[in-house]
């Protein structure tokens, strides 16, 4: 691929323009795709000073063809540059590959259920109606297309329990169409269906030909496969036309003695709103179960543990993209699909503009790392914002460390290494710890397990601040509160995890155990005194003699068990309190944690139409020049600007009904400035002539961009269609 | 025929007159049977099964055809065809050369004509031909004529009401079929009881069990009448369908030895406390996941519904959605103005609205709106105001496609801003997705 040249011609002159205008050459428009483009404008994004980048020195690059730039000034060696493209290919491939896997079990269950459902169905339990499946898809629609291939799969080639018809609102234009698309997806002819009432020849010679749309020909081929089933599922049943459903039911359930149809219809937004579509009659024919798909933040979950939290993830999110993402995801997509994208371009752009990256690919041997690590990497790191305080913290205890660390690159070299093994380190007791947590807060606190998932506790637990937020120490009082049968469970399910924590937790487990045996013999269960039942008496001083009171009756196997739990929790909070550290404490965070926010918000959040109303309100923006009120103060309207622009904002001034002629009044008093005054309107001046021309043209841009349109109900009136802000 | 008759109306209680007449009609032998015969009658009546059960008894041939499954006008004539084929030349399996299609009535009645023999009687039935999907405003009467034209062939049509409209022929010979009233239901659904124990093939099925069974059948289906044979069971099916569903919880109790099988009034007091009080409604509504009789214990069992939740704007567009169906254009400065002043307004221009005697919005459904319009009511409804972005435009879509909302103007650009819209779910839908965001719907709402 040679598609470098565009990128170079431009670049040269870019640091120092707001906003350039494209003008493609006849080679440049063959070879500027889209894809290329974004490639190109990640690489001046991430303008941070700590990676050195110019786009300057995206000059050459490697010779793979790979599309990835030399960084450090031009000092990185093509072998480094391949290799932070292999690693890139390398780490990524692996995440895809575990989070697909995570994937294709996210919908086992439900699979699992649909299936049973259609093997299960069968004239002794429905009777004579139609069995009918809801499956509750929920409103993410790029899901339930893969969610409908899977079923079909399912049922027809692991199952092989039938065919499976699936039809999509596309399909629904008549009930003709419907059922052509259901014989042929069934029975797998496919000649005969061009036409509209083409007919379609019987494959063997005991079976008349008929017409292309008519159900008897699933009857002739059922009869030729017996014990098959004929699934029909309707993928998006809210937009497929409703008097096409109800046709098509009644057809099913016409046909049903003869042929096994089985209905599901994908529901994805209530139930209810699918009961009133359709009329009681119809539903009276259908009878059935209903299949719930696994709710988006469950399976987002299942994919946050796996792509990040991982140990086998190298390269982790920061907490501010992690924010971004999550953001987005909660206020807009919803789809882990679009999860897996933002995470994939946060590899890519990291690879793609960290010349330091390199690291990443090589964690595993120190050589390696000495191996790759040039003298301009070397730089770098000093360069990093979390080199300073590593160094200035051996300044005081080895003094000649620093030293080295400052001035021999092979000193830097190990040190990196063992700073990699120690942010590996972090990570993965990050991720025990997280899990711990979360195993903690689902037996003592469900409902707040519930309310929070992990991917938004994340960015709190690596700002280094969960530990003073509300929500952990809640969970660390109802610790100790909560009945020591509860309290049991849990010392038993956390030893179950793996952390360094796990044996002590299960001797405390076999300590309570014991306790409780104890006491059981004697009749009554363990008590600890936080878990007393709270006083209802309204004085301090009655409440206090009441809790004396329990005191008092607590015995020595309570008392032993108080002083357990007590020490128990106290371990459980230093050890939170120690894992979730600040990630920024670590030397080359940068590295391997990825945190820059605008490149996703930028990416995957393009925003055209404020951006539209910014070029035209406020041209200086982006044309940087000082005629056009560049200055913050001064931005308003002026004669200087482009005339859309000025337009625009005598647009944005007038009412929803814009006279044309006072527009042009307006427009040419802006235009003229002080000289419109002097002189009355001259149809034959030449200036004059010019301006009216350039109105017309600005005009026809608004039209074009979609603000005005002209008006039915006055002559020579336009209509504001765009409001400024929306 | 005495005997026939009788055996008729053994299996099929409550429906002599019809028999008689139908028997009359089409099976005396020195008569010729009248060119075309009309049995109307609403749902469930017994129409269809009483014809067919007639012609068999009485040997007379004929072909059935059922319209509903019929999906064109063209699909009809085939069938009516090949059935008739069917019927006069039993075919052996061999192959009968090039299939005949008429696609007309003229050609059907031309296809017939060649193809019934002179002697002999022929019934062609064409059930609930009235419920087909194509239906020309000739067919009907075309149809009914074949018989005219074919001396030893009568055509019997199914239909749902009779009129002289309906086949243009100024008196057709018919026999309607009434609905049946709660005794006579009572009387055809204890003809089959379902049984209160399970009968294991040793035991014997003693005649005291069956009249066990038989008595508190016919209390069980009278009782239901009583209760829901106005809504829910208006027909003998429906009725059949609500018995079936409520008998397993109703002997319950006798299974379980805590009732005799006569204690038939506490058995019922119980069934309706448990299952009828809250659940009435949806024996109206008839939901389609009750779960059927044998996989009762597995549907206990599942987990509760959850429900899936919309992005947090998608709620919000919704609710400026339904607004801006349901509020003017005029009154917008006044609800989502956010100055301090509107609320003194509001209050008194409501006092006078509720002396004019207008109908509430809510009740006169959705009106369209402008997609610009809506997103200015949803920028003013944001606790925080956020930029437009592409994510705003695909949640639109996305609202469009599960057709929350749907645009109703003919605008190329879905994204237009003079493109017309409409909200498509009920206020109910809207309060809860409000409410989910802490959003008061009501107070936006105009009243």
């Amino acid at each position: 691929m040679d598609t470098d040249s565009v990128l170079n011609d431009e670049s040269g002159s870019l640091e120092h323009q707001a906003c350039y205008i494209y003008t493609p050459t006849s080679e440049a428009l063959s070879l500027s795709t889209p894809k290329k483009r974004r490639a190109a404008s990640s690489s001046r994004t991430p303008r941070s000073k700590r990676e050195k980048i110019d786009p300057k020195n995206c000059e050459t690059v490697g010779g793979q063809g790979h599309g990835f730039p030399t960084l450090l000034r031009d000092l990185e060696d093509e072998d480094a540059v391949n290799a932070r493209y292999e690693a890139f290919q390398r780490l990524w491939r692996d995440v895809e590959r575990r989070t697909d896997d995570v994937l294709a079990q996210v919908n086992d269950e439900t699979l699992q259920s649909v299936s049973t459902f259609v093997s299960k169905a069968s004239q002794e339990i429905y009777g004579e109606k139609l069995p009918t499946g809801l499956i509750l898809t929920g409103p993410n629609i790029a899901a339930h297309s893969v969610l409908f291939q899977q079923i079909e799969t399912r049922i027809q080639s692991v199952d092989k329990r039938g065919r499976v018809a699936i039809l999509t609102s596309k399909d629904s234009s008549n009930l003709k169409n419907v059922l052509k698309k259901i014989i042929r997806c069934v029975t797998e002819i496919h000649d005969g269906f061009d036409d509209e009432d083409d007919i379609v020849e019987a494959k063997t010679g005991r079976n008349p030909s008929r017409y292309n749309y008519d159900p008897e020909i699933i009857h002739d081929w059922c009869s030729t496969h017996p014990n098959t089933k004929v699934v029909v599922a309707v993928q998006d049943t809210e937009a497929f036309d409703p008097a096409v459903l109800v046709e098509l039911i009644s057809i099913l359930h016409q046909y049903l003695p003869k042929i096994p149809f089985i209905l599901l219809l994908g529901i994805a937004t209530s139930e209810d709103i699918f009961y009133e579509k359709l009329p009681h009659s119809t539903i009276r024919l259908l009878r059935g179960d209903r299949f719930d798909v696994q709710r988006f933040e469950e399976s987002m979950e299942q994919v946050f543990e796996e792509a990040v939290l991982s140990s086998r993830s190298v390269l982790k999110l920061g907490p501010r993209v992690s924010d971004v993402i999550f953001e987005r995801q909660k206020d807009h997509t919803r789809s882990v699909s679009s999860f897996v994208m933002a995470l994939k371009y946060a590899y890519m752009s990291h690879f793609y503009a960290n010349a330091l990256s390199v690291i990443l690919g090589s964690v595993d041997s120190e050589e390696s790392v000495d191996h790759i690590l040039s003298d301009a990497h070397c730089e770098a790191i000093r360069n990093l914002p979390s080199f300073k305080p590593f160094v200035e913290a051996k300044v005081s205890t080895f003094p000649w460390r620093a030293r080295d660390l400052l001035t021999s690159n092979k000193a830097l070299k190990s040190a990196v290494y063992t700073a990699s093994r120690e942010c590996q380190r972090y990570s993965t007791n990050l991720a025990e710890a997280i899990n711990l947590f979360r195993k903690l807060q689902s037996i003592v606190s469900p409902q707040q397990a519930n309310e929070i998932p992990t991917y938004e506790l994340y960015s709190r637990i690596l700002w280094g601040e969960f530990t003073t937020r509300p929500a952990f120490r809640d969970a660390m009082l109802t610790t100790k509160k909560i009945s020591s049968e509860k309290f049991h469970t849990l010392l038993s399910t956390l030893s179950d995890l793996p952390s360094e924590l796990s044996s002590t937790l299960s001797t405390a487990a076999e300590k309570v155990q014991e306790l409780q045996s104890e006491k059981a013999a004697k009749g009554s269960s363990l008590v600890s005194e936080f878990a007393l039942p709270d006083s209802h008496r309204t004085t301090v001083k009655s409440g206090r003699v009441r809790l004396d009171e329990q005191k008092s009756r607590m015995t020595s196997q309570d008392t032993e068990y108080q002083k357990l739990v007590t020490s128990t929790v106290q371990q459980l909070e230093t050890y939170f309190k120690d894992r979730f550290k600040p990630y920024t404490n670590l030397f080359l965070h940068e590295i391997f944690f990825y945190d820059l926010k605008s490149p996703h918000s930028q990416v995957f959040a393009a925003k055209p139409r404020p951006s539209v109303e910014r070029a035209l309100s406020r041209p200086g923006d982006y044309l940087g020049c000082a005629c056009c009120g560049g200055n913050e103060e001064e931005a308003g309207i002026s004669a200087s600007q482009p005339y859309a622009a000025i337009l625009y904002q005598l647009y944005l001034e007038s009412p929803a009904l814009i006279g044309v002629y006072d527009l042009w009044s307006a427009f040419r008093v802006v235009s003229l400035g002080d000289k419109a005054e002097d002189q009355e309107a001259d149809e034959d001046d030449e200036e004059e002539k010019e301006l009216q021309a350039q109105f017309y043209r600005a005009l026809a841009e608004l039209r074009y961009l979609g603000f005005v349109k002209y008006s039915k109900k006055k002559t020579d009136h336009l209509v504001k269609l765009a409001w400024k802000g929306l | 025929m005495a005997g026939l008759l009788e055996s008729l109306n053994a299996r099929f209680p409550c429906r002599e007159r019809q028999i008689d007449d139908l028997a009359a009609l089409i099976s005396q032998d020195d008569i010729p049977a009248p060119p075309v015969l009309v049995l109307y009658g609403t749902e469930a009546t017994g129409k269809s099964t009483i014809a067919k059960a007639v012609l068999d008894e009485f040997e007379i041939p004929y072909a059935y055809v059922s319209c509903k499954e019929c999906v064109t006008a063209r699909h009809v004539f085939e069938k009516a065809y090949t059935s008739c084929d069917a019927l006069i030349t039993p075919s052996n399996g061999e192959d009968k050369g090039r299939q005949v299609r008429p696609d007309s009535v003229n050609a059907l009645a031309g296809q017939l004509q060649k193809l019934i023999p002179n002697s002999g009687k022929i019934v062609l039935v064409l059930d609930a031909v009235d419920k087909q999907r194509e239906m020309t405003p000739t067919m009907l009467s075309g149809l009914a004529r074949i018989g005219e034209v074919i001396k030893n062939l009568t055509v019997i049509m199914i239909v749902t009401v009779s009129s002289t409209r309906l086949l243009n022929i100024s008196e057709p010979p018919s026999v309607h079929f009434p609905a049946y009233n709660k005794e006579e239901c009572v009387k055809i659904l204890s003809l089959n009881p379902k049984s209160i124990f399970e009968v294991d093939e040793e035991d014997e099925y003693s005649e005291e069990m069956e009249e066990e069974d038989q008595w508190l059948w016919g209390q069980c289906c009278s009782a239901v009448w009583d209760i829901m044979g106005k809504y829910a069971a208006r027909n003998l099916n429906a009725l059949k369908d609500v018995v079936d569903e409520l008998w397993p919880s109703l002997i319950q109790p006798i299974v379980d030895n805590e009732y005799g099988t006569r204690d038939f009034p506490k058995l019922f007091n119980r069934l309706k406390n448990e299952k009828l009080r809250n659940s009435e409604e949806s024996y109206v509504s008839m939901q389609i996941t009750r779960a059927p009789v044998n996989t009762a214990a597995d549907a206990t069992t599942s987990v509760p519904n959850r429900a899936h939740d919309l992005p947090y704007f998608s709620k919000y567009l919704l609710c400026a959605a339904y607004l801006a169906s349901f509020n003017t254009a005029r009154y917008d400065t006044r609800y989502f103005s956010k100055l301090a002043e509107s609320t003194g307004k509001r209050k008194r221009v409501t006092k006078r609205k509720n002396t004019s005697r207008q109908l509430n919005r809510k009740h006169l459904g959705p009106r369209p709106f402008q997609l610009e319009r809506m997103l200015a009511i949803f920028q003013a409804i944001l606790p925080s105001s956020v930029l437009s972005s592409v994510d705003i435009g695909s949640q639109i879509a996305t609202l469009s496609s599960l057709r929350l909302i749907r645009k109703v103007s003919n605008v190329a650009s879905a994204t237009d801003a003079s493109s017309k819209w409409r909200v498509n779910v009920g206020y109910e839908y809207v309060k809860v997705v409000g409410r989910s965001v802490k959003f008061d719907l009501e107070t936006h709402l105009e009243e």
